[in-house]
């Protein structure tokens, strides 16, 4: 994609979205032809020197393989903004939407973490754009970040739940395994009561009812699923490999155009081994590669997708620390971040040296994709693209 | 009771000046303040603590003994030199002091160590075992370190509501098994009830500022802005400063309540002297609520541990816990 086609996307965009007809209506808007886009969060937390600085990164396949492919934006921040947190679900909005503060607490629990968008996600600016089923837009999400299932969409009064993305965690799984187990009353009946006590403990959990149900699509890859690992839970796996796992099934099976995988697993670190952050950032890299091989290997996506790695937040330098690695107290280190971008129409083996802004990247994305994302407040980095 | 005593009562603290006594005091204090910043002096201090409370205790036992004589305050002891008593060696009088500190803090550190590990190497191996299994989703045995956790809550509750009066049985008695008369313990406990649970209060109270000391860094930017802009050697003088002051809140918070605890002791076992071996018998309400409430007091410390690993987690500040144990803070930064 060059400047001139790149316009020329996003003016088709737009009328696109003229065309898009009313919330809760989609499916009648356009085709979509673009390049499909993986959104990778090299969560949850990490800082430039384990990850983008030479010598003392554990991510070398990252830094040394992928980041020629593309273009590499070392100095990318979180704003410093009044109200602005430096951690998980926050920067993740901050990627899906383009600004920064856009969330509230979802449900009635105001003091918890559970957050959902108030302006438009990009899954949301994609549905409603182009013709493209949920199951095609997915949000990847670990188990234990349940707070995370309320990203797939916001409460704009022009965008909203009509536009969802799916998403594909092991909290769905479950839900689909005990629905699955009690709609068609298998095991005893203490089993069924313990599926049902259970079912009900995890739906509690759901507090806008965004997972009462999922696209057919989905329910046919959770019964491979189910399948090829079994119903215990102990045979998938574990941790951000199962978020790797789902992506290469998601590839294979759903065939997404638009894919988000939040990767969690360095914030281990706030406990104290300050081996699991550096592990857990080895892990991300190694599963990294595992996706970008699968997508080359797929003649459907090879040379049709573009790759954006983005962390969520950095994490602090503080040297009066043991295990200098929290985020949540606004420090300078946690608000420094980096971006990569790779896959056509992106420059190669570039790296911006210049100052951008993590909200940079929604309009970025949208940029590459062909939509305007309207409510976005950062600018498209329009200095990648060919 | 043993020599110990006999030589740490000093016969010349009447005769001395106030005022020099006070500079005396204010410079061996400086000097544990300076010896607590490394491990190695931290055991001598903790020697010279024991010395001071059996010191403090004798003085007051003499009191509670002979009411009609004005017997004064102890000095603090002496860093190197010993007490100049009659027929001691030239060794003892020139180097008996320190030849003590070391022996006692040895001892101290040995009681303590035995007194505090059955939880906090529990805790230890919990928090590490439990992260651990948890970062690596080991669901099938995710109950092992929550589990050992909350073992270590319960073996430390108990063990902790003795410790400051054991601690103060040694210093009395001047031998190691005198932590572990755990009888007799129990029952010079019981002969200063409520007095007691003030003092395991005011020990719990006084930790906060600790706690707090430790937390703070955490959030250094918020208080000194720009703070992470500093060079190495001006964080490494303020990481310096800022222990040392820690310290000195420290050594101030352990001379009270080791003096405190010493003076309890005192009392309680003139109490127990004129009961005879099995004391009092006290009401089995007084006696249950006072430890229901020496349990809460307790419990309080150990929630102050833990939110402290969590907001700034030290792998030492498992297993020591300066105003029980080694009275030695580290460097605010460093690996431990």
């Amino acid at each position: 994609m060059n400047r001139r086609q790149f316009s020329r996307a996003i003016g088709s965009s737009v009328a696109a979205a003229g065309l898009a007809g009313l919330p809760g209506q989609p499916g009648a808007a356009a085709r979509y032809n673009g390049p499909n886009v993986v959104i990778v969060r090299f969560g949850g937390g990490v800082r430039r020197r384990e990850t983008i600085e030479p010598g003392t990164t554990y991510a070398p396949r990252l830094l040394n393989v992928l980041a020629p492919r593309g273009v590499l934006v070392p100095n990318m921040t979180i704003a410093q903004l009044d109200g602005v947190d430096t951690s998980h679900a926050e920067g993740t909005v901050n990627v899906l939407t383009g600004r920064y503060r856009a969330y509230r607490h979802a449900g009635t629990d105001a003091v918890g973490d559970d957050l959902e968008p108030t302006e438009p996600t990009l899954f949301e600016y994609f549905r409603r754009a182009f013709d493209v089923p949920a199951h095609q837009t997915l949000l990847i999400n670990g188990e234990d970040r349940l707070q995370e299932e309320f990203l797939s969409y916001g409460v704009h009064k022009n965008h909203g739940v009509a536009y969802r993305s799916e998403v594909l965690s092991l909290y769905r799984y479950k839900l689909w395994k005990l629905r699955d187990r009690l709609d068609n009353a298998r095991g005893t009946d203490e089993e069924l009561q313990a599926a049902a006590k259970e079912l009900a403990g995890l739906e509690a959990k759901d507090h806008r009812g965004a997972a009462q149900s999922q696209a057919p699509e989905i329910d046919q890859m959770w019964r491979r699923w189910q399948i090829f690992y079994g119903d215990d839970g102990l045979k998938n796996p574990r941790g951000d490999a199962a978020l790797t796992e789902l992506g290469l099934w998601a590839l294979q099976h759903l065939r997404p155009r638009l894919m988000m995988i939040n990767y969690q697993d360095p914030d281990y670190v706030h406990w104290g081994n300050a081996s699991h952050y550096t592990r857990a950032i080895a892990a991300i890299d190694r599963d990294l590669h595992r996706l970008v091989a699968a997508v080359d290997a797929d003649p459907e996506y090879r040379d049709d997708t573009v790759f954006v790695v983005v962390p969520d937040c950095g994490r602090d330098a503080n040297p009066l620390l043991s295990v200098p690695f929290q985020h949540h107290f606004n420090t300078r280190s946690a608000h420094e971040i980096w971006a990569l971008f790779f896959g056509p129409g992106i420059a190669r083996g570039r790296v911006l040296d210049k100052p951008a802004d993590q909200s940079s990247v929604a309009a970025t994305v949208g940029a590459v994709m062909g939509l305007r994302t309207a409510r976005a407040e950062g600018r498209a980095l329009e200095e990648l693209i060919l | 009771m043993t020599d110990l005593l006999a030589s740490e009562a000093p016969p010349d603290l009447e005769t001395r000046v106030p005022i020099a006594r006070r500079f005396g005091s204010l410079l061996r204090l400086a000097v544990a303040v300076l010896l607590c910043l490394t491990p190695l002096g931290a055991v001598l201090v903790l020697g010279w603590l024991m010395r001071m409370m059996a010191r403090e205790r004798a003085v007051v036992a003499r009191r509670l003994a002979d009411t009609g004589t004005k017997w004064p305050r102890p000095s603090l002891p002496n860093w190197v030199v010993g007490t100049a008593t009659q027929g001691q060696s030239r060794r003892h009088r020139w180097f008996g002091g320190m030849i003590e500190n070391i022996r006692l803090g040895l001892a101290s550190l040995l009681t303590l160590a035995l007194g505090t590990f059955p939880f906090s190497l529990l805790w230890l191996f919990s928090w590490w075992g439990g992260w651990e299994n948890s970062f690596n989703k080991g669901y099938e045995q995710a109950w092992v370190g929550p589990a050992l956790g909350l073992l270590g809550v319960g073996i430390a509750l108990p063990l902790l509501t003795r410790l400051p009066m054991a601690l103060a049985h040694q210093a009395a008695e001047g031998r190691i098994s005198a932590f572990f008369a755990f009888g007799h313990v129990r029952r010079l406990t019981r002969q200063v009830g409520w007095r007691y649970v003030f003092l395991c209060f005011l020990i719990v109270l006084s930790a906060f500022p600790l706690f707090a000391a430790k937390s703070a860094p955490v959030f250094v930017e918020n208080w000194s802005p720009g703070f992470l802009s500093r060079n190495a050697a001006e964080v490494e003088a303020f990481a310096s400063g800022y222990r040392l002051a820690a310290t000195a809140y420290l050594l101030l918070v352990l001379v009270i309540w080791r003096r405190a605890a010493a003076r309890l002791h005192a009392r309680a076992s003139h109490r127990l002297d004129g009961l005879g071996t099995t004391g009092a018998r006290a009401s089995w309400l007084g006696t249950a609520l006072r430890g229901l409430l020496l349990g809460a007091i307790w419990f309080v410390l150990v929630a102050q541990i833990y939110v402290g690993q969590f907001v700034n987690h030290q792998w030492l500040a498992w297993i020591n816990h300066p105003v029980l144990v080694l009275p030695w803070i580290p460097q605010p930064g460093s690996v431990l």
